[in-house]
């Protein structure tokens, strides 16, 4: 009995096998089930700064931040339809059917014919042909050995025909958007490897409070807390910008020396005056004060003749007293050496860049033994020598191709016009000596003693002033 | 055995039970006889006009116990060979070519059918 069930099992598993079943299947999203917000913490933490002016001083705070995700998910239903069907159930059912019903036939219908055998034939072993039951046996056997496999393969084909359709939930994620979070103020060493203004601060609850002088360093070089850098988004930066426009137009100079001011000079006042409004509220006051010095220095020179003002025959009269030797411009090895500070103290050259931005700083002319130079008090450095006085110089950042160097332009007449930011100038500069707390100098300034656009900007929104053309594009000292 | 009944049955199908000598003899006689009788019978046998009913005395397949001893039955069937190239019915006639190298094969037979033996 085992045996036969064993010989069904395995003629079942062969039908199986010959039986080819194909499988479509069709995927239909349902309605939207539901709809949620979920916030994943990916951890990655960064540190990031962000300021506040407390004029005169800027106040930088930094926090570490995760980054998080948050994401819109839904969920809604699904229907999975799989259509299963074998190609040759339909010709094995009429062949297996046809001969399985003809074999078993003629299988009983042999019983009732002749067993006589065939007189009329004998082959060459001497034998009689077949009888007709012989012949009606073999015939049934042979249509049941085809019909009946064939009918198996069709019954198990048939069988495992039909569509099923299976109703599932699912999740998607509809869309996702990563930000930090989490903020935490974190304290540390700052530190910042900037040129001009190098600090390093310990931030007290996350924050520190920058001089003016420090803040015109940020954003020159990376600021770094205990080793990790620490970014300044792009608002931050903005009031960075502001908060040193700020540092131009404030204080006040006292009223003399406010008249004494070019138009052009009041103008470009104005404007940074107008951009340190937007941080510091004593910006507001600053801006209403140059722009009345404004209108009544345009009222004044309506009646009288504009000054002469610096000429290009000045900066060429500079050049040619001057006969500097070195030249620094885009490529050259004197611009790698004035980076370096390799440049003598004195010694005069001239510079070809473009101007990056303009800005103003405590300045002292400091006397050490013999030596005499500049100190730009850093934050709570004691003068290395004797100070003979102080002013707040104006700079500006001049980018001579990969290098950027910065060069104080004692207030010469007309130089806010030739030095706007964006413009290509020409520059007849020497290095001064400046010293460090520690007493030491180095020439690591350079003061400009004369200079002429190459290609000059417009300042942006600015109306020119009525009556003849601002003065030459150059200036002295 | 009994498994195995239906490829029996199948390979059976085509072939009936084995004839008698007599049978067998009688086919033999009834092919080489057929009309018309080829020249090779008539020039070796020469049976005269009663061919059939000639040979059937000569080798005595007339009696139904009759039984092959010389020639055996298995020589006899091996001579009996290229008259069935045409037809393994009874009522075909045999090419007469066939007919004559069945005879010139086998003297034992045509000895035999000339009722003596070889």
């Amino acid at each position: 009995m085992s045996r036969r069930v064993s010989a069904l099992a395995l003629g079942l598993l062969w039908a199986s096998g010959c039986v080819q079943v194909q499988e479509e299947v069709r995927v239909e999203r349902g309605p939207t089930l539901r709809t949620w917000d979920t916030e994943v913490r990916l951890g990655r933490p960064q540190l990031r700064a962000e300021v506040a002016p407390r004029w005169p001083a800027l106040e930088l705070r930094v926090f570490r931040d995760d980054t998080c995700r948050a994401e819109t998910r839904e969920e809604y239903a699904e229907e999975r339809t799989v259509e299963r069907s074998a190609r040759g159930t339909g010709p094995a059912l009429a062949l297996g059917s046809v001969g399985t019903i003809a074999g078993a036939g003629l299988l009983v219908g042999a019983q009732a014919m002749s067993d006589a055998p065939n007189r009329d034939v004998m082959d060459a072993e001497g034998r009689h042909g077949p009888s007709q039951r012989q012949l009606a046996q073999g015939w049934g056997w042979g249509a049941l050995v085809a019909g009946v496999p064939a009918l198996v393969v069709a019954l198990v084909g048939q069988r495992q025909s039909g569509t099923t359709t299976e109703s599932t939930v699912q999740q998607s994620v509809v869309s996702e958007r990563e930000y930090p979070c989490h903020g935490a103020r974190v304290d540390g060493l700052l530190r910042l490897e900037s040129l001009q203004a190098p600090f390093e601060l310990r931030t007290s609850e996350g924050a520190v409070l920058l001089s003016g002088v420090q803040v015109a360093g940020l954003g020159e070089a990376p600021l770094v807390l205990d080793g990790q850098p620490v970014t300044l988004p792009q608002p931050e930066e903005d009031k960075v910008v502001d908060f040193r426009a700020c540092l131009t137009v404030l204080p006040l100079p006292p009223l003399e020396r406010l008249a004494a001011l070019s138009a052009a000079q009041l103008d470009t006042r104005r404007e940074l005056a107008s951009a340190c409004a937007r941080r510091v509220p004593e910006g507001g006051a600053a801006e209403e004060v140059y722009t009345a010095a404004l209108e009544a220095k345009l009222g004044a020179d309506r009646d009288v003749a504009p000054p002469a003002g610096p000429s290009l025959l000045e900066f060429d009269d500079v050049l040619h007293a001057l006969q500097p030797k070195r030249l620094a411009a885009r490529g050259t090895a004197d611009a790698l050496a004035l980076q370096q500070f390799a440049v003598p103290a004195g010694e005069p050259l001239r510079l070809m860049g473009r101007v990056e931005r303009r800005m103003a700083v405590e300045l002292f002319s400091v006397r050490v033994g013999e030596r005499r130079g500049v100190y730009v008090p850093g934050d709570k450095a004691p003068l290395p020598g004797e100070s003979e006085g102080s002013e707040r110089a104006e700079f500006v950042v001049l980018s001579v191709g990969e290098v950027e160097v910065t060069v104080w332009v004692p207030a010469w007449a007309g130089w806010d016009a030739v030095l706007r930011p964006g413009a290509y100038v020409e520059l007849v500069a020497r290095p001064v000596d400046v010293f460090d707390a520690g007493g030491t100098a180095r020439p690591a300034l350079l003061e400009g003693l004369a200079a002429r656009a190459v290609v000059s900007v417009e300042p942006e929104g600015a109306t020119p002033p009525p009556g003849p053309p601002p003065p030459g594009p150059s200036g002295r000292r | 055995m009994r498994r195995l009944a239906p490829l029996l049955v199948l390979s059976l199908s085509c072939a009936g039970p084995a004839a008698d000598d007599a049978a067998v003899c009688q086919d033999l006689v009834s092919r080489l006889c057929a009309q018309p009788v080829c020249e090779s019978v008539t020039q070796t046998l020469a049976p005269g006009d009663a061919c059939s009913e000639e040979l059937l005395r000569r080798t005595g397949c007339g009696n139904v116990d009759f039984q092959f001893s010389t020639p055996s039955r298995a020589r006899f069937l091996e001579c009996r060979a290229p008259l069935l190239r045409v037809s393994e019915r009874v009522d075909v006639h045999p090419a007469c070519e066939d007919v004559g190298d069945a005879l010139s094969a086998c003297p034992d037979l045509v000895a035999f059918l000339r009722g003596r033996s070889p």
